[in-house]
């Protein structure tokens, strides 16, 4: 049992916490405060940079869905783990993209010379 | 030893016997013996890898940092932030000393709140006017009828990007310091405003009770307040302090 456990297991049946609001979406909270700020990795540890835009990569994602990511979790490292990191990105990019032009496109077809910008 | 943050030495007796302490000066790390094994590069970078492991770190660290924070202000360090030894903790709190004093000076008695703004459901639109005498064909008329479709939405979306820009501008009113972040996706009902505010812990409940007016407010836009809190002051820490580098 490593010391995060422990301190978990103290810190969850404790009374004196003050209680936070709960959300549907707290431990996206949780997460984004924690590691979506950009990891850095501090103090004595040596990590290259390329494991830090990795990891940065993923928590974005995880951050983004915990459960979608939590499904992901299971094959996302199978093969070229850089790869496949940036495929899942740039498959979401792409689809932010077409989402983009789809709606210029209505917008340009719905009435020309008055179109204005969103 | 694993630092989760940095709390006055003053302040430091009113934290849980069970949290492990290293004091130098003025300043207290709140540490965690680690299994060094666990933190060496290789071993790092496996462990990375394992979205549950990272997930766990992240949970724990936030507890920790959840209890300090509900006894005294603190300066919550980075996830993984890790030193060989006490020695080493102690030097990072003497180089860092000026800038985690100020810090604290400006954290004490205040705590982060998160409030998120979601679109639930379509703004009620009003009803169009009474029609005018219509001089066209079917054809024209369903133009106008689809051009005053485009102008409402349109109009309504300016206005709630406009309801947004106020209700951050009020909740900044409301607090010390305000900042935005980018919305989180995945969410039940679209997030709009991803906003967090550094409010005093005096000016807690006006804060509070502001939140739950613009959620009035804006509620026949479709627009949905959510306030979480307190937080310890994640938002509120510039990057080199909380890594101390």
């Amino acid at each position: 049992v490593s010391t995060f456990d422990q301190n978990l297991a103290r810190s969850s049946n404790r009374a004196d916490l003050r209680p936070r609001e709960s959300g549907p979406a707290n431990l996206a909270d949780i997460l984004e405060r924690v590691l979506d700020k950009g990891v850095v990795i501090a103090g004595d540890i040596q990590i290259n940079l390329l494991d830090i835009e990795l990891l940065t990569i993923k928590i974005r994602l995880l951050v983004a869905s915990v459960d979608r990511a939590r499904e992901m979790g299971i094959n996302w490292w199978e093969g070229d783990p850089r790869l496949s990191a940036r495929a899942g990105e740039l498959e979401s990019e792409n689809r932010e993209l077409r989402e983009r032009l789809d709606r210029l496109e209505r917008a340009l077809g719905d009435g020309k010379g008055e179109g204005r910008g969103s | 030893l694993y630092v989760y943050g940095i709390v006055n030495a003053a302040s430091a007796t009113s934290l849980s016997d069970e949290l492990q302490l290293v004091t130098e000066g003025g300043l207290t790390a709140v540490v965690g013996l680690v299994p060094a094994d666990d933190f060496e590069t290789e071993r790092l970078r496996e462990h990375l890898r394992d979205l549950e492991w990272v997930k766990r770190l992240a949970v724990a660290h936030s507890e920790v940092l959840d209890r300090v924070a509900a006894a005294t202000a603190v300066v919550p360090m980075r996830i993984c932030t890790v030193y060989r030894s006490e020695s080493r903790v102690r030097e990072m709190l003497r180089d860092g000393a000026v800038r985690f004093s100020e810090l604290l000076a400006q954290l004490t008695g205040r705590s982060e709140w998160g409030v998120k703004v979601f679109s639930v459901r379509p703004p009620s639109i009003p009803e169009p006017e009474a029609e005018a005498p219509q001089l066209g064909g079917a054809g024209a008329a369903y133009l106008l009828a689809r051009r005053r479709e485009r102008d409402v939405l349109a109009q309504t979306d300016r206005q709630i990007d406009q309801a947004c820009e106020e209700i951050h501008e009020l909740l900044c009113a409301a607090a010390v310091q305000g900042a935005v972040n980018p919305p989180q996706r995945q969410t039940p009902g679209e997030m709009l405003l991803n906003g967090v505010y550094l409010v005093d812990d005096q000016a807690v409940e006006p804060f509070r009770e502001q939140v739950r007016e613009l959620g009035q407010r804006y509620e026949s836009f479709g627009l949905e307040l959510v306030a979480t809190g307190p937080w310890p002051a994640y938002n509120f820490v510039p990057e080199d302090v909380a890594t101390a580098s």
